[in-house]
C-alpha cells in the first residue's frame, strides 16, 4: 500500500437524521474531508450487511452507517 | 463424429483438478477415443507456448472449441495464459474452486507480498537470508484473482475438487451443442442427510478438537447435523454438489464438518454476513466463532472478499 | 551471447515452470536453468489459523500427493498438542497412506513418464502422451485407467474424498474401518499388487533394457540423498521412521524429524521463486553438475538408495534385483522411474499388511479431551515427490504462529537444475536441437516427478 493512500469512506446516511444533519452542516459552510462519499438511505435500518460487506469488497476502505 | 477440440490450462492450481478430470474413470478412455481432442494441456500433452523448441517470441495456444482454465491468477504469466485461453476457446470454463472463487491459495490476500517474501526468502528458520529472487520470473499481481475478475467465464464448474458427475455432466453438454450448464444453487445442507431437529444448541461452538457423536455402524442418516452438534459446519453457506449428482456431501460422509470448498451458495452470496445468521439460527453467539475470515472466506477470497491490512 | 530456448510449460509433470537454455556464439550450452514461475504462500496464509485446521488447508499445496501433506500436517499438529495416537488411529492414517501411493504410481508410470519409453522420446508431441499409449496398445491402456480408477474410488470410498482428503484428524482418525470394507479393500489392494507385479516386470524387461543408454547418460550426476527408514532396521518407511542423509559415497546421518533444521539448510537464487535445499554438513551450496556440493535428492531413488533394505518380501526381491545391477548408491537419475515401481511393490504389500491387522478394525480412533496449547511439532511423511517436512509452532489457544515447509519437489530443486543442464550440454552440440533432443532435457525434469 502506498503510504500517503486517502482511504475511501462509503457513508451509509439516513434521510431524517444523518442525512439532514450532513446537509445542514453543507449549508452551514462547516468543511470535512471529502473522502466520504454520501448514498442517502431511507432508514439506516435498511441497510443489510451484504451492503456493508460489498463496499467493502468493491474496494472501500471504511463504511460508515449513519442513523 | 468429428472430435470437438479441448485446450486446458491450470494457472495458479494444485493440478487436483486434473486429477479430478481422470478421475471421470473408465468413461474417460471413452471420450478421449471418440469424442474429444485435446490440442493443448500441459499435464498430459507436450504442446509448447514458444513452438516446440521454444524460439518463437510470443506465447501461443491453439485454437479450441472448449477452453478449461483451473487455478486462480496470481503473476504475469498466468494472466498472460488465461488471455490467450480467452482469445483462442470459444467456451470457456473455469474448473474448481480456484477458477471461480479464488480458493485455498487466494486466502494470501489477507496478507502483504512483502511479509510472505520476508518470512520465505529470510526469516524462515532453515534459510539463509538472501534478497527476493527477481530474474526471468513472472513478478506477481497485487492479489489473487478469480478468472471472471479477468476475462468473461462461460461455465463454472466450483469444487475443491470438483465432482467428476459435474466433470462429464457439462463435457456431455457441450458435446450435445448446448452452451449453457449450471450447477444447482442449493447449499450443501440440502443433500446432506443428516438429523436436524431445529431445536436450540446445546452447547459452545467447538472446534475440530473434538469429534462429533454418531454411532459409526448406523449409516450417515441416523447421525445428530454436526452444526447442531456445536461443530462449525459450513454446509448452510457453501454451494451444493460435492458428493456428486446424488451422493451426500463426502466430508459429512467422512463424519466430518463441511469447509465451503464449493464457494458460496450463488454467484455474489456472502458467507461471511450469512453464516452469522445459520450460527445465530441454531442458538450459538455468533461473537464467539474464531478465526471468522479463515473458515468463511478460505475457499473464496478473491473478488475482494479478502483483503490486507492497510498499513498505516 | 547467442540465442535462448524457452521450453515452457514442462508438460508432463505436476506444476509450472519452464527451462531456459542459453546457447552460446557456436550453439552450445552455455547455462540451461529451471525456472519455478509462482509462490503461492502457504507458509504464510496458515498463519492465525487453529492448528487443527492446517491439514485441511495445506492438502492445496498438491493435488497429486494431498493425502501425504494433510499427514503430514496432523502428524506436525499432533506434536504441537502433545497428542499420544491410539494404534488403530495411527495405522489407518498409514492405510491411507498406502492407498493413496499406489494410484499414484501407476498414474506416474503410465500417463506421465511411460510415453517418452514406450513411445519413445522422439515421438511426435501430438502422440507422445496417455492418448498415444491408448493408440498402441489400448488393452494394456484401458486397464491401467481402470486399475488407477479403482484404488482412487476405494479410498474415496472409505475416507470421503480422496483429493484433498479430510478424513485424518488432529489425534488420530475420523472414523473406524469396518469388517466388510475392510474385507472389500483389501480384495481391491490384492488385485491392485497383481497389477503392481505385473507393472514391474513388464518395465524391468521390455520398457526399460531398451533405453538403458538414455539412462546411463541422461541428467546423470554425483549427488546426496533423503529418507525415511525404520529405525529399527533401516528399512525403507514411506509413514513413519527417521530421516536419514546420505552423502554421494554412502556414508549417512540419521536423526529425528525435529532436528532436521540442524542438517538442512534452503538458499534462494535470483532466478526461481522456488528455493534450493542443501545439506549444511556437507558445506555452501554449489550448483556444479560436474562438482556439485551440498547437494542431495529426495523421492523414489533417494529413499532406495539410503534404506538398507525393503519393508516387505517382494519389494524385496525387487531391490536385490535392482542393486545387483545398479549398486548403492546409483546416481543414474532415469533409475527413479525403476525405484519407484519397487516402493509401489511395498506400498501394496505394506496395504496388505495393514488390512489383515486385526487391529486395524478396531473403534478407539481418536484421542479424547484434546486441549489447545503452545507447542511446536515437526511432522514428517514420504510423499511420491520427496519428503514433505511440515515444523509448526502455536500459541497458548492453538492457533498457529509459525509454519516452516519443506516439501518433495522443493528438495529436488538443486538436483533438478544439475540434471537439466547435464542433460542439455549431453544433446545440444553446435547448434543441433530439435523436438527430440529438447524432450530429452525434460526427460530429466520429468524423472523427478515435479
Amino acid at each position: 500500500m502506498a503510504e500517503n493512500k486517502e482511504p475511501v469512506i462509503i457513508g451509509f446516511l439516513c434521510n431524517w437524521c444523518a442525512y439532514a444533519g450532513a446537509d445542514l452542516a453543507g449549508v452551514s459552510r462547516l468543511q470535512y474531508p471529502p473522502n466520504m462519499r454520501a448514498i442517502r438511505v431511507m432508514c439506516s435500518g435498511m441497510v443489510h450487511p451484504n451492503l456493508v460487506v460489498e463496499a467493502l469488497e468493491k474496494g472501500a476502505d471504511g463504511v460508515l452507517v449513519l442513523g | 463424429m468429428t472430435k470437438v477440440t479441448v485446450a486446458e490450462e491450470w494457472l495458479n492450481a494444485c493440478a487436483g483438478c486434473e486429477i479430478a478430470i481422470l478421475n471421470v474413470g473408465d468413461v474417460l478412455v471413452d471420450l478421449l477415443v471418440n469424442n474429444l481432442e485435446f490440442v493443448h494441456i500441459p499435464v498430459i500433452l507436450d504442446k509448447k507456448y514458444f513452438g516446440q523448441t521454444g524460439e518463437e517470441k510470443e506465447l501461443s495456444i491453439p485454437e479450441a472449441v472448449v477452453g478449461i482454465v483451473s487455478g486462480g491468477v496470481r503473476n504475469e504469466e498466468h494472466r498472460e495464459v488465461l488471455l490467450e485461453m480467452r482469445k483462442k476457446c470459444q467456451i470457456l470454463i473455469a474448473l474448481g474452486t480456484c477458477a471461480t472463487d479464488g480458493g485455498i491459495p487466494a486466502m494470501i490476500n489477507m496478507y502483504s507480498d512483502e511479509d510472505l517474501k520476508q518470512f520465505y526468502y529470510k526469516d524462515s528458520p532453515t534459510t539463509d537470508p538472501a534478497d527476493y529472487p527477481t530474474e526471468h520470473i513472472p513478478p506477481l499481481l497485487d492479489q489473487c484473482y478469480a478468472l471472471d475478475e479477468l476475462v468473461n467465464v462461460d461455465l463454472y464448474l466450483p469444487g475443491c475438487p470438483p465432482h467428476p458427475d459435474w466433470i462429464t455432466g457439462a463435457v456431455l453438454a457441450l458435446l450435445e451443442g448446448k452452451t449453457e450448464y449450471r450447477m444447482p444453487e442449493k447449499s450443501v445442507c440440502d443433500a446432506c442427510p443428516t438429523i436436524r431437529e431445529s431445536k436450540k444448541g446445546l452447547s459452545d461452538i467447538k472446534r475440530m478438537l473434538a469429534s462429533p457423536e454418531y454411532d459409526p455402524d448406523r449409516p450417515l442418516d441416523e447421525m445428530r447435523c454436526l452444526l447442531e452438534q456445536g461443530l462449525l459446519c459450513l454446509g448452510p453457506v457453501t454451494g451444493v454438489g460435492c458428493g456428486g449428482h446424488k451422493g451426500a456431501p463426502r466430508c459429512i460422509a467422512a463424519r466430518v464438518p463441511c469447509r465451503g470448498c464449493y464457494g458460496p451458495v450463488r454467484k455474489g452470496a456472502k458467507p461471511l454476513v450469512d453464516y452469522m445468521g445459520a450460527l445465530a439460527s441454531v442458538g450459538f453467539d455468533p461473537n464467539k466463532m474464531p478465526d471468522r475470515r479463515g473458515y468463511l472466506a478460505r475457499f473464496s477470497g478473491a473478488h475482494g472478499v479478502l483483503k490486507r491490512p492497510v498499513r498505516r | 551471447m547467442g540465442k535462448t530456448l524457452n521450453i515452457a510449460p514442462i508438460t508432463r509433470i505436476e506444476g509450472h515452470a519452464s527451462v531456459a537454455i542459453h546457447l552460446d556464439d557456436s550453439g552450445n550450452v552455455a547455462d540451461a536453468r529451471l525456472h519455478v514461475l509462482s509462490l503461492r504462500g502457504f507458509e504464510q496464509f496458515v498463519l492465525g489459523r487453529p492448528v487443527e485446521e492446517v491439514s485441511r488447508i495445506v492438502t492445496r499445496i498438491c493435488g497429486i500427493c494431498p493425502w501425504q501433506h494433510h499427514l503430514a500436517a496432523n502428524k506436525a499438529a499432533d506434536e504441537c498438542l502433545g497428542l499420544e495416537l491410539p494404534p488403530t488411529g495411527r495405522k489407518l492414517r498409514e492405510l491411507c497412506q498406502m492407498m493413496a501411493y499406489i494410484p499414484d504410481k501407476i498414474l506416474h508410470f503410465y500417463f506421465l513418464a511411460a510415453p517418452d519409453f514406450v513411445l519413445g522420446p522422439d515421438a511426435d508431441y501430438s502422440v507422445r502422451n496417455v492418448v498415444g499409449i491408448v493408440g498402441a496398445n489400448p488393452e494394456l491402456a484401458k486397464k491401467v485407467v481402470h486399475m488407477r480408477y479403482k484404488g482412487q474410488m476405494m479410498l474415496e470410498k472409505f475416507a470421503g474424498k480422496v483429493i484433498h482428503p479430510i478424513a485424518g484428524v488432529v489425534g488420530g482418525f475420523s472414523k473406524p474401518l469396518k469388517e466388510d470394507e475392510r474385507r472389500e479393500i483389501l480384495e481391491g489392494i490384492q488385485e491392485l499388487k497383481e497389477f503392481s507385479l505385473f507393472t514391474i516386470k513388464f518395465a524391468r524387461e521390455e520398457v526399460f533394457p531398451k533405453y538403458l543408454d538414455a539412462v546411463k547418460v541422461l541428467g546423470v550426476f554425483p549427488s546426496g540423498y533423503l529418507g525415511t527408514v525404520r529405525p529399527s532396521d533401516g528399512a525403507l518407511e514411506l509413514y513413519d521412521g527417521e530421516l536419514r542423509l546420505m552423502d554421494q559415497n554412502g556414508e549417512f546421518d540419521q536423526f529425528k524429524y525435529s532436528e532436521y533444521v540442524n542438517y538442512i539448510g534452503e538458499h534462494t537464487e535470483p532466478w526461481s521463486y522456488m528455493k534450493f535445499p542443501y545439506a549444511r554438513k556437507w558445506g555452501a551450496l554449489k550448483l556444479d553438475e560436474n562438482d556439485p556440493v551440498g547437494v542431495y535428492r529426495a523421492n523414489t531413488l533417494a529413499r532406495i538408495n539410503v534404506c538398507d533394505k525393503m519393508a516387505t518380501p517382494m519389494a524385496q526381491e525387487e531391490l536385490d534385483i535392482f542393486r545387483k545391477e545398479f549398486g548403492r548408491p546409483t546416481h543414474l537419475t532415469l533409475l527413479y522411474h525403476w525405484a519407484r515401481l519397487i516402493e509401489l511393490v511395498q506400498a501394496c504389500e505394506r496395504a496388505e499388511e495393514l488390512l489383515n491387522d486385526p487391529e486395524i478394525t478396531g473403534r478407539e480412533i481418536r484421542c479424547k479431551d484434546i486441549q489447545p496449547r503452545a507447542g511446536e511439532g515437526v511432522g514428517c511423511v514420504e510423499a511420491a515427490r520427496g519428503t514433505l517436512i511440515h515444523h509448526y509452532k502455536t500459541d497458548d489457544n492453538g492457533f498457529v504462529t509459525m509454519a516452516n515447509l519443506i516439501v518433495g519437489t522443493t528438495h529436488n530443486n538443486a538436483p533438478m537444475n544439475l540434471s537439466v543442464r547435464q542433460a542439455a550440454k549431453a544433446v545440444i552440440k553446435d547448434g543441433n536441437y530439435d523436438q527430440g533432443l529438447l524432450n530429452r532435457v525434460e526427460m530429466a525434469i520429468r524423472a523427478y516427478d515435479p
